[in-house]
Formats: C-alpha cells, sequence, structure tokens
C-alpha cells in the first residue's frame, strides 16, 4: 500500500467515521454510568517433566494471574448511540508492578462498533476454536510454558492478533449471523503516547498490520453454531525478518449441556528470520465441553508444528482435561492436568512431562 | 495457491453476504460481539458482585429499569399510552408483550383490528419495540376473515410509539 493510498483511506475513513457518530439531533442526553470490576486468580502449578535442568530443578510454582481492575464508562443517547470507554489496571504484570493494560474508546449502534486504542484486534476477538471451550484453567491456552518448559519458537494457538497495540477497529453490525471486523494497527510494538519516531523505528515490530475477522454466530433450534475464519497481515519492521502473513479457521457447536470447538491455522514463515529454514508454523486443536449445573468439564488436544526444510519438524502435541465448579457467582474453584510432548529438531530441546494446574478465581 | 486461500475465503465470505441480503436480519453489535475468549469465559463466571461496582450511573438509568417492569419502562409505558384507546387482552410487563382485544373503529364497521406489541430491550432504542398487526374484514354472510395489512402500518405505529417514549424520557429527566 503506498502512502498516497494510506492517507486517502485514513482521511476517508475518519470523514465516514465521523459521520456515523453524529447521525441524528441527540434530543437527551444519557447519564453516564461508571462501573469497576475486577477478577483475582490464584493458582498452584506442579510440574513434572524430563528437562529438569531449565526450571532449576524446581516443580511447582505458584502464582497469581489474571488480576486487576477494568473501570468501564458507559454511556446512551437518544439517538441509539451508544459510547463508553474502558481502563484496565492489570495487577499481575510482575512482582510490585502496576501496569495499564487495555485502554479504549469506543462506539457502537445500528451502523456497527467503533473501537479506537489499545485493545486486541478483530483478528483476535472475533476467533473461536477449540480453546474457546477449555475450561480448568485454561488447559493448553492457559499459559502452560509458564512452568513448563517448551523451547521458544513452537508454535502456539495465538498466531493471531498483535495483543493491545494501539489500533483502530470496525465491527459491521451483524447481519443474516454474519459480521466482519477490520482492525489496523501502525505499529505492533506503539501503545499510549509513543511517538511517531517511536513507531516507525526498527525495533522488530510490525508496521500497518492489518486484521480481518470475519464470523457466522446462529441458532437451529436447540443448536448454536459460531463459524469464524481470521487474518492478519503486516511488514516487518526490520529488513532481517519476514512479513507477517497467517490466518486460521474455526468454530464452535454447541448442543444442550455439551460445546465442542476446533481450530487450524498457519502462520507460514511469518516472523522468521530472513533465510530461515522454516516454512510453515500450523497448528490445530479440538476441545470437547460439558457443564451440568455448577460443574464444567473439558477435554481437549492441540498439536502446534514448524516445518524445517532439511531437517525434522519441530513438534508440541498438548492432551489437556480440566474441571471447574463454581462455588457461588464469581467465585469458582478449578483443577487442570496436561499431557505434554515437545519434540523439536535436534533432541536438545525436546521435553516430555505432565503439568496439574489447581486454582481458584474470584470475579467482583 | 497457498497464499490466494485467505482472500479467496473472504471474497466468499462476501459474496455470502451479498446474496443474503435478499432478507437482511441486521443486529447492531452486541457487547459478546467483542468479547475476547477470556471476557467470555469470564462472564461465564459471573461476579460476586452481580454487575460490578457503580461509581456513579448504573443499569437501573441506562436502562430505565428502577420499576419492576423488566423490559424499557419508557417503552413499556408509552405503548399503553399509545393504545389506550383499544381494549387489552394482555399485558405481561416481565416478558414485554402487549395484546389488544379486537378493535372496530368507529369510521368503518366492516374491519377490525388487533395488536401485539413485543418489547425486546431494556434500553431506550429503535430496535427494542416490534409491531405485529392483524386486520379482519366482514364478509357478505357477516363472517369476519383475514385481510391484508397496509404496508407500513406497523411502523407507523412502532414511530409513535417511540416518539411517546422518548417525550416520556426527556419529561423524566426534566424532573
Amino acid at each position: 500500500m503506498n502512502t498516497t493510498m494510506k492517507r486517502f483511506l485514513l482521511g476517508t475513513t475518519a470523514v465516514v467515521g465521523l459521520g456515523l457518530l453524529i447521525p441524528a439531533p441527540v434530543f437527551a442526553a444519557e447519564p453516564m454510568s461508571l462501573s469497576i470490576d475486577g477478577t483475582v486468580d490464584v493458582k498452584l502449578r506442579i510440574v513434572n517433566q524430563d528437562d529438569e535442568v531449565a526450571s532449576g530443578g524446581r516443580s511447582h510454582v505458584l502464582q497469581t494471574d489474571n488480576a486487576g481492575f477494568n473501570f468501564k464508562a458507559r454511556g446512551e443517547a437518544d439517538n441509539g448511540l451508544v459510547y463508553g470507554a474502558k481502563i484496565e489496571i492489570d495487577a499481575d504484570a510482575g512482582t510490585g508492578t502496576v501496569a495499564f493494560d487495555e485502554i479504549m474508546v469506543w462506539f457502537s449502534g445500528g451502523w456497527g462498533r467503533l473501537e479506537i486504542g489499545n485493545e486486541d484486534g478483530a483478528d483476535n476477538i472475533m476467533y473461536n476454536h477449540g480453546a474457546s471451550v477449555m475450561t480448568g484453567g485454561g488447559g493448553f491456552d492457559g499459559g502452560p510454558a509458564d512452568a513448563f518448559t517448551i523451547a521458544a519458537g513452537t508454535t502456539s494457538p495465538d498466531i493471531n492478533g498483535v495483543s493491545d497495540a494501539t489500533k483502530i477497529t470496525y465491527f459491521t453490525p451483524r447481519i443474516n449471523g454474519i459480521q466482519v471486523g477490520l482492525s489496523y494497527t501502525p505499529d505492533t510494538d506503539g501503545e499510549g503516547t509513543d511517538t511517531l519516531a517511536t513507531n516507525v523505528a526498527a525495533t522488530g515490530g510490525i508496521q500497518d498490520h492489518i486484521g480481518l475477522g470475519i464470523n457466522f454466530v446462529q441458532s437451529f433450534d436447540d443448536v448454536g453454531i459460531r463459524l469464524s475464519y481470521v487474518l492478519s497481515r503486516g511488514d516487518a519492521e526490520l529488513n532481517s525478518s519476514k512479513d507477517t502473513n497467517s490466518w486460521s479457521v474455526g468454530g464452535q457447536v454447541d448442543f444442550g449441556n455439551i460445546s465442542a470447538g476446533a481450530g487450524f491455522g498457519d502462520a507460514g514463515d511469518s516472523g522468521e528470520l530472513t533465510g530461515s529454514l522454516v516454512s510453515a508454523q500450523t497448528f490445530a486443536d479440538f476441545t470437547v465441553r460439558y457443564k451440568d449445573g455448577p460443574m464444567t468439564v473439558s477435554a481437549g488436544f492441540f498439536s502446534g508444528s514448524a516445518k524445517i526444510a532439511g531437517t525434522t519438524d519441530d513438534d508440541v502435541d498438548i492432551f489437556s482435561v480440566g474441571a471447574g465448579y463454581s462455588v457461588a457467582p464469581g467465585l469458582s474453584v478449578y483443577a487442570g492436568f496436561d499431557l505434554i510432548d515437545v519434540d523439536q529438531a535436534g533432541t536438545a530441546s525436546d521435553n516430555k512431562g505432565t503439568l496439574l494446574t489447581i486454582g481458584t478465581s474470584m470475579s467482583f | 495457491m497457498g497464499s490466494r486461500l485467505p482472500i479467496l475465503i473472504s471474497l466468499m465470505t462476501v459474496a455470502g453476504i451479498a446474496a443474503g441480503c435478499a432478507g437482511l436480519d441486521i443486529k447492531a453489535p452486541t457487547d459478546e460481539d467483542v468479547y475476547s475468549a477470556k471476557d467470555r469465559r469470564a462472564a461465564d463466571l459471573g461476579k460476586v458482585t452481580g454487575e460490578g461496582i457503580f461509581l456513579f450511573g448504573g443499569p437501573d438509568k441506562t436502562s430505565a429499569s428502577t420499576s419492576p417492569i423488566s423490559v424499557n419502562s419508557f417503552l413499556w409505558r408509552a405503548t399503553l399510552d399509545t393504545l389506550s384507546f383499544m381494549p387489552l387482552a394482555s399485558a405481561d410487563p416481565f416478558g414485554g408483550v402487549i395484546i389488544t382485544d379486537w378493535f372496530t373503529p368507529p369510521e368503518s364497521a366492516e374491519e377490525r383490528f388487533k395488536l401485539t406489541v413485543y418489547i425486546l430491550s431494556r434500553s431506550l432504542r429503535s430496535d427494542g419495540l416490534k409491531v405485529a398487526v392483524f386486520r379482519q374484514i366482514r364478509d357478505d354472510a357477516g363472517n369476519w376473515i383475514d385481510g391484508e395489512v397496509s404496508a407500513g402500518t406497523a411502523r407507523k405505529l412502532e414511530d409513535g410509539i417511540l416518539a411517546r417514549a422518548r417525550e416520556l424520557r426527556v419529561a423524566g429527566l426534566a424532573e
């Protein structure tokens, strides 16, 4: 995309967006509301793995996770425009550290929804796959590498999206069950007040990232279906890295108390160093969940693979089972068990073993 | 082919949307549409405080639910007000359904109307209301038979109710 084209696109988007936000006279302003909520999650992780050297011989770790506050403002105008802002404060960023995470303003109405700020993009939010129905701490999507030694570079299910880098996202209305979302992130390592100079500095991020999400949500009698396709593209800042170009498909089916989700993604050689022999980074996952009153159980499988020319593939397979019990609204206890097998080219990074997670989560 | 597949899927989806334009069911994005996986898990879990702690404002104001009525109270009152000239058969304030009895306009004794109004939202918004109009006409034998309803009749009634709801809310804010 050349510079003139980008300027034209951004300019017209801004004008159209402004027009959408003021479609008709506002007859009476709705007073805004401001709410605060939060979550604290604590868990014990016990690991049994072949590679005990990397973990220093320790077999357990106690963590606080997903801890933080959300401040949410929300208002509604008579013309149907709903608007709001969100500031998320993370209290689990590390020892004694409090960090601001997601910060954004949003506008919504019959024309769709516009989000501007530090927030996940459409290619992340709109994706449904096996991990979406995993319980018991998230299993293979619950950060097993926090305790189990998984060599860097191994493919994970999180191949889409550019996290909370400052971006603009537009979601269409849902039309016959179909919704489309499009995100534009100028620089994936630019957040908040980072200057233009910081944005364009070649620090290893992705420039002009486009995230596309399309999903279909529909219910047919007792069966609920969610199908999704997401696309992530951007230019590498460093000449020594390859551009990002990944896509994923996935879906979820709900029938009574049973849900099943599955997904497949291909990140190609995204982010690899120029000259890398990695030609394809793919993942597939599948999970089945059963809910009965306050109890939820799930079982899932994840397989990630990176094809490397001239040698064996890098593989990681994780089988996860989990259970959660809702003691009261906002209070739950959970347990998860993962069977993990990491098989990389050569044997130095191979690892195999189990990970047990026991935790409790409180949301208020 | 590999690099073209994502673009192909995108184009097929857009084409699918266009093909379905004949009977469009358009809904504004909901909060759930933009939930991340983390948000979805949190929503399943609920909150100890119910809906979080409101420092000011809150659902009682944004949804006009200070009354025990489970749907938007402005739409509810505006509907009753607008249809006050018709006899009511039933009114369910929890489900948000108002059904009138058959009503024969004084100036037209050979036809009668019945309305069903669905209030679909706790918020005062234009898509939170749906009106269904039924019309019957009397045949030569004196029996009532179903007749056609003029296009736009339901929409005019919806517009009338929404206008009244807005008046009620403006009056409420003034107080």
